[in-house]
């Protein structure tokens, strides 16, 4: 026919030209400049950028081609800017901005010198000098990108673009196959359905083929209704025609003449892209009536759907284009026997059929070669959620969840700690931290209760909590169910009830227990794939997070602080003591400086204590940080303990019976604690103190220069006062035993701290002069020793460590040498302190692993290390450190003190330790296995902070009193309605002052004497700081504080 | 949140008076004018649908596409047109999210809610801009100046929490620059579509 021989040459004549027109392009004189502008690159503000650009070329006078592509995937770094000049490197310029275009351009085009400071890297192998490959970007380099492999780089609206790229050839190798043979192509490819369900595309195109019925409809499923997912958006909007020729192949395989694309209303470029695309198929005889002269035809229609999320179902997405209800009907019949108006029906996913044109051009094996035996090909994902570098990703299948959040997404967003990663949108499930191994792939996401889904990757740090997640999963798929069966409408229903019970405060651990058994029930009864996986999101978080459930039912407590019923302020609940942090700085700006610091003893009674060592994580979730910098929330407390006068806080008034006799071991923080909210109560205490002062790790593990002697003993002091008795020098143990203690008392806490010292387990470590930090800091405190001479080598990244050189350093010590087999990045410590060792000249040498203390006679020379480097990430999300094999380097010192860990010191006889070493508890109770023993502090938590030993002895003293008088409701007069009176104006504009920086001996000073650090704020310093706290609590009540 | 207006629109039997169909819905079949600018829009656009069911949806965005909402009169057109009755219409309407029976305001304004927006902060920004407007979610101010609905996905994961302000985009937006862009859009008398800005710039 002479129809067909026309279209023939007409495509093939419309290739070549279009190769020599890409080539020509791309080796011609004229600048090109491509700009990321698919929806996200417009929010980013690109549309400006291209106006902007256009501009600035004519004020140049420079003819370049101004490209707009669509999306790299690189949401980061939006807007994205590349230049390519021809016959030089492809430039990517990262987050521009239309004030940096000027010189960008000027520098680029102009003067030929692309600006490295505004670069990301450059395409292709040569870099340029002072840009990296982009190739190398660690975004980039662990990406395979075969369903995107041209987003980002062609301009989508143009078709000779696609086709320069090899588009169409896919189709052209298909149609001169048997339908039959492209199936068996797919078939050996491994490709499975990208939709979410990953079920293999061959076998269901051949259920669609083998049905009876001459007339057979393909669809295209983009209604991509997954919360937190923009895969379909993006290659619709980058690429269409790779969809566009995917439902080609797949059309002719399964024999359907007519298509459809049922995409979301809400993506209206994609939806514009693709009428675009189709039009220029239509005049290339690639859509249509007999298509390339083959005699195979196929025509597509484009549905936008409407909003609904069920829709994403087959048989619900079916009905919605006949013009129903979108409900989902029962299976069998299966859309391949009775789809759309009844006949034979193909569904696939927009990444399925992107993946098509490339299997069908480069061959099943290629296709094959990437991923897992089961999971073959690449998976793109959306990750978001507090990720560094959110954005669109194509990564081999089998790739572990930790490469994927890491090595790809840069880790958690402001350095915070993963949580959690959700996979799969409301029909999938959590992920936890322990399980970052994993390899992505259908069966093992499947295995841990999640499921693979359309590639929603939502990554979740500990700000994110789990019970609310499940909640607004569950409000969602509770909003979206079609409401055709019951066990989805109203299972769903009373799943979000009960968790919003336990969200704001009335759950209970039944409630936990209900959600598991109504997850099971609705995902056993429902009708569709909605309500089969809508318990998936709940069932897991209570499958791995369980504990935190089980703070919001039994503590009233939601350790993320984001169900707002359960806490006044997010400082205060980030506290592990609960101080009422607004309370205590509204009294000081107002001057009321007894009150303020009667309010902190309420809940902490060591508030000099933790005004000098807190890390303060109050300060890291403060929301004045939302307007400028947190409130210096202990600079304030410290000003408040010298102001204050004195307190007296009461002890409970109860009737002689109820009174009764308790024994805790160690006069340490957690000891300390627990006796003071002990005696509190009432109660008679005795405290059994082997050394001979109190403190415990606080005069014997922090140097006075971080916390004045004088200090600790005001602390103690008020507890004493209440009439808290300490024995001293009588260590519990064979002599004094937990049993005989047991008996002699009506409950014993053990507050035993950790002092056990770990070893090197190096060659030499005998020698003398080799001594373990802690160890250490003790003798000094005791005194015995007071001088060091020689160079000193500290080993390890902690507290212990930093204190330990700068201790060493304040004794005359010559050169001291602080080594970390990890970097400064991963030190367990302050940033402050090591800051403030260096300023006084502690020496850091990072990725030095000891292996062997070399000796002089008996006495330690030097301490031989290891070289490391950072390898994989752990599943703690730090680099797990390598040896450099055969890199060793030597450090000279007289005094080589290891500070690499501690374990708990827990008297002879005493309760049962974990395998880690430390004390088994209930964590709410602190209940040993021993009835009447109470544990907590270091003994539990290994070496911890002050505040949270403080904040043990508390839940100790409640659970013991609990202990006491079995089945006794109790109001403790800490948990006590607030009664601040202190003024405040919701409606006045909050304080314009910002954060005081708490000034410091100068470093030089200070090495020589063990004086305090840090210095006190001014009394109007103090309470202006204070006043800029923005009273989040103000009008709050607490759920947990207004019942029993 | 979802499915703004359609459980309490007039089609579904919830009592709300029948004021505009009464009109045309007369005994005996004879049909009063359709408010004019349904009129206008069925000559121009809706006459040309295909009278099949598949043309229900269709249809339906079409019209709110050019009214902005779904009246009664063009409910009516509809349901005559493709020869459907007008419950039928009414179901397959109501089930879907998109469609609105109320009159929206001059601006619209869409916070996202999906799991990216939800993660950093979107229920905050809800809670605050609801305050602020003193509208609930799927309502319009009393001046009829916003409709301030919730989508589930917008799809611009990345640039999460994302506002959609009279059809701009708006990634990374906070509690203070949402009520600055809600602000500045009630500056203009009419919505701008298509001016695409970054937030807080």
């Amino acid at each position: 026919m002479n129809m067909t021989t026309m279209t023939r040459i007409s495509l093939a004549a419309e290739i070549d030209g279009a190769r020599t027109a890409w080539q020509r392009t791309h080796q011609g004189t004229r600048p090109i400049i491509h700009i990321g502008s698919a929806t996200c690159g417009l929010a980013a503000g690109a549309g400006e950028l291209i106006e902007e650009i256009r501009r600035e070329l004519r004020r140049l006078k420079v003819d370049a081609e101004v490209v707009p592509v669509g999306c790299i995937g690189m949401c980061f770094a939006e807007p994205l800017v590349d230049i390519e000049i021809p016959g030089s490197a492809r430039i990517c310029y990262a987050s521009v901005t239309p004030s940096m275009v000027k010189a960008i351009l000027h520098e680029h085009l102009v003067l030929g010198m692309p600006p490295a400071r505004y670069a990301l890297g450059s395409f292709g192998d040569d870099g340029l000098p002072g840009i990296p490959r982009l190739s190398d970007h660690p975004f980039l380099k662990h990406q395979v990108r075969i369903a995107l492999r041209n987003c980002g780089l062609i301009d989508p609206t143009r078709v000779d673009h696609y086709l320069a790229q090899s588009g169409y050839e896919g189709l052209q190798r298909a149609l001169k196959m048997s339908p039959d043979a492209v199936i068996d192509e797919v078939l050996a490819s491994g490709l499975r359905g990208r939709g979410g369900g990953g079920f293999p595309t061959a076998q269901k195109w051949r259920f669609c083929r083998a049905s009876p019925g001459s007339e057979k409809y393909l669809i295209c499923n983009a209604d991509e209704g997954d919360p937190g997912a923009f895969m379909d958006r993006a290659v619709l909007e980058g690429d269409p025609h790779a969809v566009l020729e995917g439902m080609c192949i797949a059309a002719y395989a399964i024999g359907a003449n007519h298509g459809y694309i049922y995409i979301r209303a809400e993506y209206p470029l994609a939806i514009e892209r693709l009428r675009g695309a189709m039009a220029q198929m239509r005049a290339l005889a690639l859509l249509g009536d007999n298509i390339l002269g083959t005699g195979f035809s196929f025509d597509l229609v484009i549905k936008e759907g409407a909003g609904a999320f069920v829709c994403g179902e087959e048989t619900a997405l079916i009905a919605s284009i006949e013009g129903r209800r979108g409900m989902p009907m029962a299976r069998p019949p299966f859309p391949a026997v009775k789809g759309l108006f009844g006949k034979p029906t193909n569904i696939n996913n927009v990444e399925t059929f992107a993946n098509l044109p490339a299997i069908l051009r480069e061959g099943a094996a290629w296709f094959a070669a990437y991923g897992t035996e089961k999971s073959r090909g690449t998976k793109t994902f959306a990750i978001t959620g507090k990720i560094s570098r959110p954005g669109l990703i194509e990564v081999p299948m089998g790739m572990t969840l930790r490469d994927v959040v890491y090595g790809v997404g840069g880790g958690i967003e402001g350095g915070g700690r993963f949580k959690a990663a959700q996979t799969g949108g409301p029909s999938g499930g959590c992920i936890p931290a322990q399980m970052m191994h994993l390899p992505i792939d259908y069966e093992s996401l499947a295995q841990v209760g999640s499921i693979m889904g359309s590639g929603g990757l939502v990554v979740m740090d500990e700000t994110t909590c789990m019970v609310d997640l499940a909640r607004y999963f569950v409000t969602f798929t509770q909003n979206e169910s079609c409401g055709k069966c019951v066990p989805c409408r109203l299972g769903t229903r009373q799943m979000k009830l009960i968790l919003d019970d336990i969200c704001e405060g009335r759950g209970t651990e039944q409630s936990i227990a209900q959600l598991e058994s109504l997850g099971e029930a609705i995902r056993k009864g429902s009708l569709c794939g909605l309500g089969q996986t809508a318990p998936n999101p709940v069932l897991t978080t209570i499958k791995y997070f369980r504990d935190e459930y089980l703070a919001h039912v039994r503590e009233k407590r939601c350790p993320a602080g984001v169900c707002q019923p359960l806490f006044v302020a997010t400082c205060v609940n980030r506290c592990p003591s609960e101080v009422d942090i607004p309370a205590y700085l509204s009294l000081v700006a107002e001057g009321r400086y007894d009150e303020a610091l009667l309010s902190h003893m309420d809940r902490n009674p060591f508030p000099s204590v933790c005004a000098r060592v807190c890390p303060h994580p109050c300060e890291a979730r403060c929301r004045r940080e939302a307007v400028d910098e947190p409130v210096s929330i202990r600079a304030v407390k410290r000003f408040m303990v010298d102001a204050a006068t004195q307190v007296s806080v009461p002890l409970m008034q109860r009737p002689p019976e109820e009174l009764r006799r308790t024994a805790v071991i160690g006069a340490g923080p957690a000891g300390l604690s627990a006796a003071y909210f002990l005696r509190r109560l009432g109660h008679e205490v005795t405290v059994f103190e082997a050394m001979p002062e109190p403190g415990g790790m606080l005069r014997y593990g922090i140097p006075s220069y971080r916390l004045p002697r004088e200090e600790l003993a005001r602390d103690i002091a008020r507890i004493t006062d209440l009439g808290v008795k300490i024995v001293y020098g009588a260590p519990v143990g064979k002599k004094l035993s937990v049993a005989r203690l047991r008996k002699d008392y009506d409950a014993v806490f053990v507050g035993s701290g950790a002092w056990s010292d770990v070893s090197m387990g190096v060659a030499g470590e005998e020698a003398r002069g080799v001594s373990s930090g802690i160890e250490f800091l003790k003798k000094v405190t005791l005194g015995t020793v007071a001088r060091l001479g020689g160079d000193a080598v500290v080993v390890g990244g902690g507290n212990t460590a930093i204190d330990a050189a700068r201790t060493a350093l304040r004794l005359g010590a010559g050169r001291v040498t602080v080594a970390y087999r990890r970097t400064r990045e991963e030190m367990p410590v302050q940033p402050e302190e090591i800051a403030e060792a260096m300023e006084e000249g502690v020496n850091f040498e990072f990725l030095l692993a000891p292996v062997e203390v070399l000796q002089d006679g008996r006495k330690a020379a030097a301490l031989k290390f290891q070289r490391m480097r950072l390898g994989d990430y752990d599943d703690s999300g730090r680099r797990r450190p390598v040896p450099i094999e055969g890199d060793f380097i030597e450090i000279p010192a007289a005094h080589i003190i290891r500070a690499i860990g501690q374990k708990p010191l827990v008297p002879v006889g005493g309760p049962a330790l974990s395998k880690r070493g430390t004390v088994e508890v209930d964590q709410f109770s602190l209940a040993t296995e021993q009835s009447g023993v109470f544990a907590g502090g270091d003994a539990v938590l290994g070496p911890a902070t002050a505040v949270e030993a403080i904040a043990h002895g508390r839940r100790a003293a409640e659970a013991i009193e609990h202990f006491l008088h079995p089945g006794k409701s109790i109001r403790f007069p800490w948990n006590g309605p607030r009664p601040l009176d202190t003024a405040f104006d919701p409606e006045a504009q909050p304080s314009d002052a910002m954060r005081l920086r708490v000034a410091k001996l100068p470093a030089l000073e200070r090495r020589s004497c063990f004086d305090e650090v840090e210095l006190a704020l001014s009394a109007a310093d103090a309470r202006r700081e204070a006043g800029r706290c923005l009273r989040c609590d103000f009008g709050k009540t607490i759920v947990s504080r207004e019942e029993e | 949140m979802k499915k703004p207006g359609s459980h309490d629109s007039p089609g579904m039997g919830g009592g709300k008076p029948k004021a505009e169909g009464a009109r045309i819905r007369r005994p005996g079949g004879a049909v009063l004018p359709l408010d004019p600018e349904v009129e206008r829009w069925f000559a121009a656009v809706g006459a040309a649908f295909p009278a099949s069911r598949s043309s229900i949806i269709p249809m339906l965005q079409s019209a709110q596409a050019s009214l902005g909402y779904l009246p009664r009169d063009a409910m009516q057109a509809i349901a005559r047109h493709l020869k459907v009755s007008p419950v039928t219409l009414e179901g397959v309407a109501s089930f879907y999210a998109q469609f609105r029976f109320d009159k929206p305001g001059r601006h619209r304004v869409t916070v996202c809610r999906g799991t990216a927006c939800y993660v950093r902060g979107s229920s905050k920004l809800m809670d605050d801009i609801q305050a602020d407007l003193k509208v609930a979610a799927g309502g319009t101010t009393a001046d009829g100046e916003v409709t301030l609905e919730a989508v589930s996905c917008f799809g611009a994961c990345a640039l999460a929490p994302v506002v959609v302000v009279d059809g701009t985009v708006n990634g990374r937006v906070s509690s203070a620059s949402l009520k600055a862009l809600v602000d500045a859009a009630g500056q203009h008398p009419q919505p701008q579509p298509g001016r695409r800005t970054k937030a807080g710039a």
